[in-house]
């Protein structure tokens, strides 16, 4: 087994590993990205919409409502988690 | 490449037109710019004036002249032209303006890394082919409003040129930072990377450039998620292709619905974990799609054109309707007394209506335009936004119980004409 402190190619047994940065953040997890959530939200509406019209559920001049709404959810949404952030942001020590 | 330099933005390079490959210049003798050469756009610079190419408008022209080694008069002439097939020379031209870096300051007016503008830039090209198609093969109405929006918000990406010249003064700053924070070995950490929002610390070797002086936006983490996503839906809309070919009943919207579908759930994905950068401008492209396929499915409009000149009542229906087209329906073969009690109604959404009644019956007649147009009962006329009118004719007759025929003409857009047999108008019915 290799001694972790000995240098693979030089076989200095000072040669100590470069330390892991500290507190470095680890993984993909983020803070929210309220931009990427809102248009995800908007488009996922909109493939929602589409069923509702496919589907017949909606039909004939009441799809006009149709059109606003993912935009109306996607911004809700966004507005909604922006001011949670904030006032945690506020909270925090 | 051979015809295009591959100096990065801001460098300043000049371009040479001459081919490296021949240094005493151009070799005409063969193909000068591969395939590769061609789809690799990230050296296409719009040229300035003075340039061999020339610069008429903008310098789109000389740059792509340029870029694919031919006669710039020949991609100008080709962008005129295109002009009149859907717009497509136009939209070429206004997105090679808004994302071609110029040659000698690298800069565009929509600014965006090379990667990002390259997607655009074949994504202009695929809607200018839309656009083709459209205007030749005669498909559905190009939605130039919803592209029109596209473009704004291409224009509000842009502003991603911000982070990129940021990012690049903070390159040029560091050398002078990392001398600055050397310790006297000349081996000691540089303090670069407190982070000022999260005061996390990273511990950075000498010698080793950060790739930005201040460190990453935090919410940019993890694996990128724009080549997955591309994956999932080109695996999901084969599938959907396969089940179609197959004989599942699949609307044609279904497979714009599929990818946006995806990329919004990529995107609620990338909100929390890892990096979803692009997949805004992929939705929007599938949602435009989406919107135009659904449009082209509910509104499936062809021209209509009504003409019709019954000897008899029982030729004529009571309601003629009709999206986009005209109807001409003379009357004045019928015998009055068949109209008795009748009622013609005809609605339209654009076009024209032209109505001729004969002399001997009483007409009660209501012609409107809700939008902008014209309406012309008998000897009154009416023009401009929203017009109806109502009038009732006499028979010309002497007897006191004539035949009785109500007529109502309206029309969205368009023109709207309830005439007598003997209006000079009428004489231009078909008949």
């Amino acid at each position: 087994m290799t001694d972790p402190l000995t240098d693979p190619l030089t076989g200095d047994g000072d040669a100590v590993p470069p330390p892991p940065p500290i507190h470095a953040p680890t993984g993909g997890r983020h803070p929210v990205n309220i931009g990427h959530l809102v248009m995800g939200l908007v488009f996922l509406t909109f493939v929602g919409a589409w069923g509702l019209v496919q589907t017949d559920v909606v039909t004939g001049d009441d799809m006009h409502w149709l059109l606003p709404i993912p935009w109306v959810v996607g911004g809700a949404v966004g507005v909604a988690v922006a001011v949670v952030a904030g006032v945690r942001r506020r909270g925090a020590p | 490449m051979s015809t295009t330099p591959t100096a990065p933005p801001g460098s300043g390079g000049s371009e040479s037109p001459e081919s490296p490959g021949s240094p005493g210049g151009p070799d005409d003798r063969g193909p000068r710019v591969s395939t590769d050469e061609i789809r690799d756009l990230t050296g296409l610079r719009r040229t300035v004036r003075g340039a061999p190419e020339g610069r008429h408008i903008a310098g789109v022209a000389g740059g792509l002249a340029r870029h694919f080694d031919i006669d710039p008069i020949v991609i100008r002439i080709a962008l005129v032209v295109l002009v009149f097939f859907g717009g497509a020379g136009l939209l070429l031209y206004a997105a090679g303006w808004l994302l071609i870096p110029e040659e000698e300051s690298g800069h565009s007016v929509v600014r965006m890394d090379a990667r990002s503008r390259n997607f655009v830039l074949y994504i202009a090209a695929a809607l200018a082919l839309l656009a083709i198609l459209s205007d030749t093969v005669g498909g559905y109405h190009f939605p130039w409003p919803l592209l029109v929006v596209g473009l704004v918000v291409l224009v509000v990406l842009g502003r991603r040129g911000r982070l990129l010249r940021w990012s690049e003064a903070a390159q040029s700053d560091w050398a002078s930072r990392t001398g600055a924070g050397k310790d006297a070995s000349g081996t000691g950490p540089v303090d670069l990377a407190k982070h000022p929002r999260t005061g996390v610390d990273h511990e950075l070797p000498a010698g080793e450039p950060p790739t930005s002086r201040l460190p990453r936006d935090p919410r940019k983490r993890g694996p990128r998620l724009f080549g997955p996503t591309i994956a999932a839906v080109a695996l999901a809309e084969g599938i959907l292709g396969l089940a179609d070919v197959a004989g599942a009943d699949i609307a044609d919207p279904a497979y714009p619905a599929l990818a946006v579908g995806i990329i919004g759930a990529a995107l609620v994905l990338g909100s929390l974990w890892g990096r979803a950068g692009g997949l805004v401008a992929l939705g929007l492209v599938g949602t435009l799609a989406l919107v135009g396929s659904v449009a082209a499915q509910e509104w499936d409009v062809t021209a209509r054109h009504i003409s019709i000149a019954p000897y008899s009542a029982a030729g004529l229906d009571a309601r003629y309707e009709f999206d986009l087209g005209d109807a001409k329906i003379d009357l004045t073969r019928i015998p009055p007394a068949e109209l008795d009690g009748r009622t013609l109604t005809v609605d339209g959404d654009v076009g024209s209506i032209r109505i001729v009644v004969p002399d001997g019956v009483e007409v009660r007649a209501r012609g409107s335009v809700d939008g902008p147009g014209e309406v012309q009962v008998f000897d009154q006329s009416r023009g401009g936004f929203d017009s109806s009118l109502t009038r009732t004719r006499s028979a010309a007759t002497a007897s006191t119980a004539a035949p009785v025929l109500t007529v109502d003409a309206t029309l969205d857009v368009g023109r709207v004409q309830i005439l007598d047999d003997d209006d000079p108008d009428a004489g231009r019915s078909n008949r």
